[in-house]
């Protein structure tokens, strides 16, 4: 499959944030390399009251970027730009649905629902097929679509209504036609993905099932989709069935078997990137919808394309996830962390980025983590992208030396990595006195090599990476070592004393074994 | 004087100061929590020194006034007044022009001439001291120096058959007693004396032992536990020069003093002098602060003339220790920590202290490893805290009990830890502003998680310290000789840096013969056996 991702973002680096942390990351990262202060809070702090968030009581996604004269506070992908209100109207479609009726921005037409007079009366007006949804349900939840007959929508209305008690229910004519998520940023559309529902594509000879899993596999590469992997369930089978489909049964070549209705990337949705394919018209209506609520400065936005309306906007997002369109499955990663960072802090603008300068996610999440912290400040990132030397290291390097090397390191303020690489190891180190630390661990490793030199990507800081097998096979060298050496050592003692206290007659000792002997 | 066998502890630090803020860090770790305690917002943050080393510092704010503190040494004690303590020659021209006493003298760089110095030597008047600028352990310290001759001799063997080329010259004051006062604003707090690494003998412990014992007695002392005494060779020297060997046995009340410096991380003892400090000593210590300006907290090192009892100030501290105040060996333990809050937040004098403390470990580790620059510290809750500890006997070990205590205790922001214990019984503290919701705690200890069985609780009052937060403990575990399963990583960094060492070292390599005529013997004997 065709895609290209942004260059400074690679893989290991994204992957230290996973799921929801990704977004806030990816953010927080593009900030900090402009040089912006970059602060993580806990949920205790006071700082957030004002802003609605959710799911906080684990690290990572409350944090603040300010260039000192302003501070700008986010929750995962929503700066504080936005204002509350519109983050609860954004969470309800009814709701968002008068703001963009109110502005002209086309929407499916359709009404909350009530009883079953109400239901029967809507029905009448509205033409079918229908979609009966929670108004205030995400994820895909709460949805039930191709409801084409008046009991067919009132037993889903019943169902909804016992799965969801106290929700509102809304009803909207289906609109037909392909789904996109759109990213807007003050007045332009900076990304657009289409949304595929989760599907798999025959090759003659694989089992739907088999095929499940190797798109699994290609998903588990994407840091986005990582965590929304496609989960066989009753849905999944049932779908399956309306196609005559089974797990088990193989489709021919290049045929596309669809597994779910719904779109969503959460439940194996694929996003493709068609931000220079799809019309201008569609561009504007997003930017459009965001207008229509009261400070709305970057969000993202859904819409069907539909051949007889045009775009027909879905729902409001404030909270999007922005990492669908950083990693899509196909086309090409757009930066939409640079368009929000711009937003914010636009006299950063011109400013050169450190494009391989990283944090650590999880050392600067620690003191959260554990809850012994409200706050925690990243280390400023360095000013330029680091130019280090790379070299390869041959022969072992035992835990000491190794802590030696990070020591010297941090004493000669390098930045850097020793890593394990079969056969020996290799490292790396950008700063003034580079060379000196090289000079040192080739000593102590003996023999090595300069590899090259030039940037690579570094956190500001010295890291040793081990890798869990060496240190279980390291503990058990070292525990049959020290078993060893702690039995000679008392023996050797037990000789030396014995030595000692018979005074020059060593005649004891040879007594002692013979002793054993018999 | 009497060996020392318990310490008083000031009841509101004693279990309060976990391993990171014990040892160096224990000025910064007992200020901090006094401020914090009372509910000013605590920042830890970094700052690199001239070397690039690493250096913790924090900030206290409360109402919109904020300092910056250094170990114990806060922003009212200007940059000036650090630089001045900072070098000692500067320190005693600004004292001498105070007219507070001080041993007169002064420093001779690399270039002066032998002649210049005696020179020097003989407007000074006798006795005087010539000391090396690098001394090291009392190498080349020429003390009680009463005539020309002598010094002349002195000064050619330091400098040019030792090469210690910078030497001091002052003059000798007679006396054995120093005094570290601390001085805050115009007051006197508190003194210490510091005596040099030593031990007392009962008759019947050899002086290996006393060392062993006193190292084991000192690793309670949260100031003192990564600061033992190391038996070396200067120890060794000492011993011998008292008379006695290392397995010697030492008389009933005798005590020998094991090193020259009574540095605290040398193994030295600090005992608390503030009730003999005389108000002649305490006006000096005062007049000495007052001397340097900007200096608004201090530590002056005061020498007491053995004859006439006069007190002459060597040294000025900005930046004091409080280790050997709040934690010292013998004697009344002083809060100067307290002291220092209430000078520089007065207004917060009044306030309650909460008996929580922070989890300083987690806190400066980010900051440590470099993967953050600031870390703020939460607030602790308002209010006194009641606390309780039940005692649960039972089936309740490896049953999750813990987990599940720690839990229930989480929703109801109680503070506290579960512990097992090596009787089989879990402790659990639980400490809350609300006394209600302590007590009635006691029913979710007693309900426990479905597989444990719950048979007896015993209540008691708890009133030491706890860390906010819940945790969960175990009794310490003691590994046994041989089994090693189970180490942490930085458990294993540990042994596997001992290992290292003793391979390397000189014993193990010149017992390498030894050792390996036993595997030759070993082997013969195996094979006489088959």
């Amino acid at each position: 499959m065709n895609r290209s991702w942004p260059p400074h973002l690679p893989e290991d680096i994204v992957r230290q944030a996973e799921g929801p942390l990704l977004c806030g990351y990816l953010i927080a990262l593009e900030g900090w390399r402009r040089g912006l202060d970059l602060h993580f809070h806990s949920n205790k702090s006071s700082l957030f009251e004002d802003i609605p968030v959710w799911y906080t009581h684990r690290p990572g996604r409350l944090f603040t970027l300010s260039d000192g004269d302003h501070s700008v506070r986010f929750f995962r992908s929503r700066g504080e730009g936005t204002a509350p209100e519109t983050v609860k109207s954004g969470a309800d479609k009814a709701v968002s649905k008068t703001f963009l009726d109110e502005a002209g921005v086309p929407v499916p037409r359709g009404a909350l629902i009530h009883g079953k007079e109400e239901l029967e009366k809507e029905a009448a007006r509205l033409s079918g097929p229908f979609v009966l949804k929670v108004s205030k349900g995400s994820f895909g939840k709460g949805v039930i679509t191709n409801l084409q007959t008046t009991p067919d929508l009132w037993k889903a209305f019943e169902e909804l209504k016992q799965e969801h008690p106290g929700e509102e229910i809304l009803l909207e004519e289906h609109v037909e036609g392909p789904e996109y998520r759109l990213y807007v940023v003050g007045k332009n559309t900076v990304g657009a993905v289409r949304r595929d529902p989760a599907s798999v594509t025959g090759d003659g000879k694989s089992t739907v099932r088999a095929l499940i899993e190797q798109k699994n596999r290609q998903r588990k590469k994407n840091p986005r989709l990582a965590t929304a992997l496609i989960t066989v369930d009753r849905a999944l089978e049932t779908e399956l069935q309306h196609q005559g489909l089974t797990l088990d049964s193989s489709p021919p070549e290049g045929k596309l078997v669809p597994l779910r209705k719904q779109s969503n990337v959460s439940l194996g949705g694929d996003p493709v990137d068609v931000l220079d394919d799809i019309p201008e018209q569609m561009k504007a209506t997003a930017v459009r919808t965001l207008k229509a609520f009261p400070d709305f400065p970057h969000g993202g936005v859904d819409i069907i394309h539909s051949p007889d309306r045009g775009p027909v906007v879905l729902e409001v997002n404030p909270t999007a996830q922005i990492a669908l369109m950083v990693f899509p499955m196909s086309g090409t990663g757009r930066d939409i962390p640079k368009a929000i960072i711009d937003y914010y802090f636009p006299e950063t603008i011109g400013k050169k980025r450190a494009s391989h300068a990283y944090f650590s996610l999880a050392g600067s999440l620690m003191a959260l983590e554990t809850g012994a912290a409200m706050r925690s400040r990243v280390p400023d990132c360095p000013a330029e992208t680091p130019h280090g030397i790379h070299w390869i290291l041959e022969g072992d390097l035992t835990v000491t030396e190794r802590e030696d090397i990070r020591t010297k390191a941090m004493e000669l303020h390098l930045m850097g990595w020793l890593k394990q690489k079969a056969p020996g190891w290799h490292l790396y180190a950008a700063g003034e006195k580079a060379g000196e630390l090289g000079g040192m661990a080739l000593k102590a490793a003996g023999s090595g090599a300069q590899l090259s030199t030039g940037p690579a990507f570094v956190t500001p800081s010295f890291t040793v990476f081990e890798s869990r097998e060496e240190i279980r096979r390291d503990s058990r060298e070292l525990r049959t070592l020290i078993e060893k050496t702690a039995k000679k050592r008392r023996r050797t003692e037990k000789v030396l004393t014995a030595l000692k206290s018979s005074a020059g007659l060593p005649g004891r000792l040879p007594l002692q074994l013979m002793k054993r002997r018999s | 004087m009497i060996q020392e066998t318990t310490y008083q502890w000031l009841s509101h630090l004693e279990g309060a100061v976990p391993k990171a803020g014990q040892g160096k860090r224990i000025s910064t770790y007992t200020v901090a929590l006094e401020g914090w305690r009372r509910g000013i917002r605590l920042r830890f943050y970094r700052e690199f020194d001239e070397e690039m080393k690493l250096k913790v510092r924090y900030s206290l704010k409360h109402n919109d006034k904020e300092h910056h503190f250094a170990l114990s040494k806060g922003d009212l004690v200007t940059d000036e007044a650090f630089d001045i303590c900072d070098d000692k020659d500067l320190t005693k021209k600004y004292l001498a022009e105070a007219g507070v006493p001080t041993p007169l003298g002064r420093k001779f760089p690399e270039d002066s001439s032998n002649e210049e110095i005696l020179a020097y030597g003989n407007e000074l008047g006798y006795p005087l001291v010539l000391k090396p600028v690098s001394a090291n352990g009392g190498k080349g310290v020429f003390a009680n120096v009463r005539e020309e001759q002598v010094l002349k001799e002195a000064i050619e063997y330091v400098r040019d058959e030792l090469g210690y080329k910078e030497v001091i010259i002052e003059t000798h004051i007679p006396g054995e007693k120093e005094f570290r006062v601390i001085v805050l604003g115009e007051i006197v707090l508190g003194a210490m004396h510091r005596i040099p690494a030593n031990v007392v003998g009962d008759g019947q412990r050899t002086i290996r032992k006393l060392i062993q014992d006193k190292n084991k007695f000192r690793q309670l002392n949260p100031h003192l536990t990564s600061r033992m005494i190391r038996i070396d060779k200067e120890v060794l020297y000492m011993i011998d020069q008292a008379g006695y060997e290392l397995d010697s046995v030492l008389e009933d009340g005798k005590r020998i003093y094991l090193r020259v410096q009574s540095n605290l991380s040398n193994g030295g003892d600090s005992v608390d002098v503030t009730e003999e400090l005389s108000p002649e000593l305490e006006r000096i210590a005062i007049e000495a602060t007052k001397a340097i300006p900007g200096l608004a907290q201090s530590g002056v090192d005061i020498i007491v003339d053995d004859e006439t009892g006069a007190g002459s100030v060597i040294e000025v501290n900005s930046r004091p220790g409080l280790g050997g105040h709040l934690f010292p060996m013998l004697g009344t333990p002083r809060d100067f920590a307290k002291a220092f809050i209430d000078y520089y937040f007065p207004e917060t004098a009044d306030y309650p202290r909460s008996n929580l403390y922070f989890d300083f470990d987690n806190v400066i580790a980010p900051i440590k490893s470099r993967s953050a620059t600031m870390v703020e510290v939460p607030k602790p809750p308002e209010g006194e805290l009641y606390g309780k500890l039940y005692t649960v006997r039972g089936n309740v070990q490896g049953v999750g009990y813990r987990a599940w205590i720690k839990r229930e205790a989480l929703k109801r922001e109680l503070h506290g830890y579960a512990r097992n214990e090596a009787d089989g019984s879990v402790s659990v503290v639980v400490c809350h502003p609300d006394k209600k919701k302590v007590e009635t705690f006691k029913k979710v200890v007693i309900e426990g998680p479905e597989k444990a069985v719950v048979e007896e609780i015993l209540e008691e009052e708890w009133t030491k310290p706890v860390r906010m937060g819940f945790a969960t403990k175990q009794a310490k575990k003691k590994y046994n000789k041989g089994n090693y399963r189970g180490l942490s990583k930085s458990e294993y960094k540990k042994v596997a840096r001992k290992y290292d060492q003793l391979v390397h070292s000189t014993t193990w390599k010149m017992t390498k013969p030894v050792r390996m005529t036993l595997d030759i013997i070993k082997k013969i004997i195996r094979k006489g056996k088959k």
